[in-house]
């Protein structure tokens, strides 16, 4: 039994639908108010539901039955004495339930306010737009609930002070403060699934994922953008139960059986990324979506178009000129003309020196140097990396091959 | 067969997120599907936790509820029959309400429609 598939209701959708209508009518300083009376509803339909099922207007009733509780409360508190309509007023099923609605799409736009940080656009998103309790986001996010608490308590603050209008930008910039927000969102799921191997992480991709989803489907934020940053998603996540082994360890590319990646999530995001390449804007998004669709696509045996790879490479380091990207593209430079390369160009990276913190760097260079022969340097970049590697799942990997070069020097 | 009525108490729901309500609903529904399915349903549904308490007469002294009050309020209640106490009792352990801290009463219903 799935309600979902049965009656077609997802309470985690129908939760920040509701806040945000009731934020709209109640106003933001109710935030807290309005987040209780949103899960009290649920509780209630519970109750009332769960012998016969919902009644055919559900989304009307639990608007109505949230609003009462509002109002009852504010009543309570003798603070609201007019009182609005309260007839069943048909809310009629929308064409298509995914769609963000107008008041979800400002309730997004204040979680989403330049005047916040980004791990507390994160938690406010997650708390108002993707219906999770302060419970849930602590444990995806991996921290203690009072901290998540707490800083609820502080954004909502900061929230009240702000005005929502100031500091947006036009549509285009509104929009990709959305494709940021859940961007970042994805990320963090990502590496905290290497940290942690937990499945906490990988919720907190998948709600990226539907915030994504939804947001694609919204007349107002459906952009090419929109959908290349869901096509990176689908085909980053369908490796994400692929990328450790058993005991927690992270496994390189060529190491992960291609037959455990998830193939509608592949074939969800090559849709996507069709999806995408309708505008005539290059974004981020899209490179780094082709990028994972060449790997996630790619011939097991044969491996990836490395020659492909490199063009998305230097058109992305055309559009954003960092340090990472040039990191990224050397080790794929390195796959096509041979280690010697791809060092070249990590030197240079390494005597710049903005990335002398970060262990990727030195264990790319140890990849390089081990197939060049010159193991002994080998084993120090890689002692170099375990020194900066702070993730277990990366940790794991690089005492792995530690290991092997060490065997391998021994032996000769 | 004979019926038996099962009194709900308790339920602890307060700490549930959306999601986790939903599926908290969707086993409730299950176990009342299950239960029309072999033919034990007869009744059931939620009760509120308002209402009047009746004293005896000549004063029928009425007070108010709410009688949410007690953590052992009944908030709803199932009729089902069965063909023993054992076996009422047995349909009953699948009830998901116990697994959201609540309790169940199990009563037999007596017939006396026969004489």
């Amino acid at each position: 039994m799935n309600i979902e598939a049965e009656w077609n209701i997802s309470f985690r959708l129908e939760a920040s639908r509701l806040t945000a209508m009731m934020v709209r009518q109640f106003g933001l300083p109710r935030l807290d108010l309005i987040e209780d009376a949103v899960q009290e509803t649920f509780i209630r339909a519970l109750k009332a539901w769960k012998t016969d099922g919902p009644p055919e207007n559900h989304r009307s009733w639990l608007a109505l039955v949230a609003k009462r509780i509002v109002i009852d409360r504010l009543r309570r508190d003798r603070i609201y004495t007019a009182l609005p309509a309260e007839e069943l007023l048909p809310c009629p099923e929308p064409a298509d339930r995914l769609a963000f609605d107008e008041d979800e799409l400002s309730l997004f736009r204040l979680c989403c306010h330049p005047s916040l940080s980004p791990t507390s656009q994160i938690i406010l998103t997650l708390r108002e737009v993707g219906g999770f309790t302060t419970r849930e986001i602590a444990a995806c996010l991996l921290t203690a609930e009072s901290t998540i608490a707490q800083r609820l308590v502080r954004t909502k603050r900061t929230l009240r002070t702000i005005d929502p209008d100031k500091e947006l930008g036009d549509e285009t910039q509104k929009i990709e403060s959305f494709r940021r927000v859940l961007y970042l969102m994805f990320n963090r799921g990502y590496s905290f699934q290497t940290e942690s191997g937990s499945a906490e992480a990988i919720e907190l991709c998948d709600q990226a994922i539907s915030l994504t989803l939804r947001l694609s489907r919204s007349a107002a934020t459906s952009r090419p953008a929109t959908h290349a940053l869901l096509a990176l998603m689908y085909l980053q996540s369908s490796r994400i139960n692929s990328r450790l082994d058993p005991t927690g360890a992270c496994l390189r590319l060529e190491e992960q059986d291609s037959k455990n990646w998830d193939q509608t999530r592949i074939a969800l995001g090559v849709q996507a990324l069709g999806a995408a390449s309708e505008g005539d804007k290059m974004t981020s998004y899209h490179l780094e979506a082709a990028i994972a669709a060449e790997y996630a696509t790619c011939d097991p045996i044969i491996g990836p178009d490395w020659s492909r790879i490199l063009t998305h490479y230097d058109d992305l380091l055309n559009l954003y000129p960092t340090e990472v990207v040039r990191l990224n593209r050397a080790i794929v430079v390195g796959m096509i003309q041979g280690p010697e390369a791809a060092l070249a160009l990590l030197d240079k990276i390494r005597t710049r020196g903005r990335l002398s913190g970060y262990h990727h760097l030195e264990s790319a260079r140890a990849f390089f140097l081990e197939r060049s022969a010159r193991k002994e340097e080998s084993k120090t970049a890689l002692h170099q990396a375990l020194l900066l590697a702070t993730h277990e799942g990366d940790r794991k990997l690089l005492q792995r091959r530690l290991q092997a070069v060490s065997v391998d020097l021994n032996m000769n | 067969m004979n019926q038996y009525m099962l009194l709900l108490t308790g339920g602890d729901f307060a700490d549930l997120s959306p999601a986790e309500t939903q599926a908290a609903l969707e086993k409730y529904f299950a176990w009342s599907k299950k239960l029309r399915e072999e033919n034990a349903y007869i009744a059931g549904d939620e009760l509120d936790m308002t209402g009047k308490k009746i004293g005896p007469a000549p004063d029928f002294a009425v007070t108010d509820g709410p009688f949410a009050e007690s953590k052992e309020a009944v908030g709803g209640y199932y009729v089902i029959q069965a063909e023993s106490l054992d076996k009422a009792v047995d349909i009953s352990k699948g009830c998901p309400h116990l697994l959201f801290n609540g309790g169940i009463e199990v009563r037999p219903v007596i017939d006396h429609s026969n004489g």
